[in-house]
């Protein structure tokens, strides 16, 4: 069954890229899928954002007060937020808000026959629907991520400055140098990679959802459990992945140096 | 004893008689379902032994039928029994489980992608819950083919879609939203976008579904109209009996599956089909509900 339902989406990808290359994408429509996409989600991504770094200011105030290194505060916190806990928390808010919303509207218009009907009257689905759709989301997506993450250290300083009793320039001090260009490389590509995944999954359900009203249901629920789960397992295999790069990009440098 | 022996002889003959007759009505049946369905050269949509079978259940079972050009067909029978199923087919939009498709000569299935897209440009289509695209205004809805399939302005396109606009009497609802008009101008605006490519092959399932008599009157009343401006083909699904005598060249049925086409509407009334008879008479073939008893 998930052996059927990953290859199901495979395949999907693979038509909708198909369609891309061998007849491309109205770019009007991409635009206003990103506006709707980025206007629908920006205020719910920032806010989540923001309190995600707070949340990682106060766990990590407890520790480094209790070794007395509070001055790393910021460090810590904006690295653990960049690299693991902000994207894979953002990225689960958007595939309640972008990913729920896409796969309810495919859903509908698949039970309601507007997808036959589009493919009755000689066009195709995949270059009118999913592909605006698919490049917008993983676009916008990546764009919230992006600005979600700024929120996050803004949100960390600030939960630092006012119950840490630690000030901007001192929880500043030490990010650069724990965050380094390669954390930041990982978090960026979490963001693409979480993208995709979500792009991938809601697009899908939503296309084949089948059955009338609870189906739609039962795609928007499916696209929920499937797009965390996902998202988690890419998680991991980003996480791992770019570690392994890192390490071998480091040990190159060193024996090169 | 002999008037017992004379009864019996009588009844023999008259047995006798009633075979024959039958035997005959039915070769004659034969005969004419074969000359109803058998393949015409040139023919508009050719369906050769389609069966369609989903998950185990037979839906549709060894359909022959070929409607010519600019022929109107009307599929009738009770609800859930294939009708829409087999416009679907035809449409190519379900994949039969046997038998081969051919409109206009080809099979829409294993169409290249351009062939595919001439196919749409050619074959209209009006589904059962009309499909509107209800996000689009009632005018956009119209214009959609002609920008996204035939490449046209949207200035372009919205000139000819006024034109099918006022044909179907929907000009004053041109910036509503499908959502906020009536049924039967859903209908209406169904039958527009079915031909603002201005297909030879126009698809009608079920078009007077849920629509007062009046309204569904005036609705095939405009199909015909516009099928005689066109000279299009039209594959009609109604249950609608009257409307169905109204419009059709030629009638089918379809009973759990299985296509009988009866000919014209003076032929379907003397078809020998018990079950057709009986759908006309307003009867049910189905097997009648057990009652079950109350204690």
């Amino acid at each position: 069954m998930i052996v059927e339902q990953i290859g199901g989406c495979v395949s999907f990808c693979l038509e909708a890229a198909g369609v891309f290359f061998r007849r491309g994408v109205s770019r009007r429509e991409v635009f206003l899928q990103i506006w709707r996409v980025t206007i629908q989600s920006l205020p719910t991504t920032a806010m989540a954002g923001f309190f995600v770094g707070a949340i990682m200011t106060v766990q990590f105030t407890m520790q480094v007060q209790a070794y007395g290194a509070l001055g790393y505060l910021g460090g810590l916190s904006t690295s653990a937020t960049i690299r693991q806990v902000g994207p894979l928390l953002i990225a689960f808010m958007l595939s309640g808000k972008v990913g729920a919303f896409t796969a309810a509207e495919l859903g509908t218009m698949r039970v309601t026959e507007q997808i036959d009907a589009i493919r009755c009257l000689g066009a195709n689905p995949f270059q009118e629907l999913i592909l605006p759709r698919f490049i917008a989301i993983i676009i916008s997506s990546f764009a919230l991520l992006a600005a979600g993450l700024l929120m996050s250290v803004a949100g960390g300083a600030l939960m630092g400055a006012l119950f840490s009793g630690i000030n901007l320039d001192e929880y500043l001090r030490h990010v650069p140098t724990i965050v380094t260009l390669p954390s930041i490389a990982t978090g960026l590509l979490k963001c693409v990679v979480f993208a995709v995944v979500l792009a991938s999954i809601c697009t899908y359900k939503g296309y084949t959802a089948s059955g009338g009203a609870r189906g739609v249901g039962q795609a928007v629920v499916e696209t929920a459990v499937a797009t965390m789960v996902s998202l988690v397992a890419a998680d991991w295999a980003t996480s791992l992945i770019a570690d392994t790069v890192i390490q071998l990009v480091l040990s190159a440098g060193g024996a090169v140096g | 004893m002999r008037l017992n022996i004379m009864f019996s002889v009588n009844r023999s003959a008259i047995a006798y008689g009633q075979k024959v007759i039958r035997r005959n009505m039915a070769n004659r049946n034969a005969t004419f379902i074969d000359a109803q369905t058998a393949a015409r050269p040139g023919a508009m949509v050719q369906l050769d032994s389609v069966s369609l079978e989903i998950d185990g259940e037979t839906l549709l079972q060894d359909i022959h039928l070929a409607v010519g050009r600019g022929e109107v067909l009307a599929i009738m029978g009770p609800s859930g029994e294939g009708k829409s199923l087999l416009l679907k087919i035809i449409a190519g939009l379900v994949e039969p489980s046997a038998g081969k498709v051919a409109i206009r000569g080809r099979d829409p299935l294993t169409m290249s992608k351009s062939e595919r897209e001439d196919f749409g440009r050619r074959t209209g289509m009006l589904f059962q819950r009309n499909a509107l695209f209800d996000s689009l205004t009632v005018l956009e809805n119209v214009s959609f083919p002609q920008i996204e399939t035939l490449g046209h302005s949207a200035e372009r396109a919205n000139v000819s879609s006024h034109q099918l606009l006022e044909a179907v009497g929907l000009v004053d609802a041109a910036s509503r939203y499908p959502s906020e008009i009536s049924g039967g101008m859903q209908k209406r605006l169904g039958i527009a976008r079915a031909l603002s490519l201005s297909p030879d092959l126009i698809l009608y399932d079920d078009p007077t579904a849920g629509l007062d008599p009046i309204t569904s009157r005036k609705i095939i009343r405009l199909i015909k109209d516009l099928q005689v401006r066109d000279e299009a083909t039209l594959v009609v699904v109604t249950n609608e009996i009257a409307r169905a005598f109204q419009i059709a060249d030629r009638l089918a049925f379809v009973f759990r599956g299985e296509l009988i086409v009866t000919g014209s509407v003076e032929e379907t009334r003397h078809h020998l089909d018990d079950r057709v008879a009986k759908f006309l008479r307003g009867q049910s073939s189905a097997p009648p509900l057990r009652e079950t008893r109350r204690d």
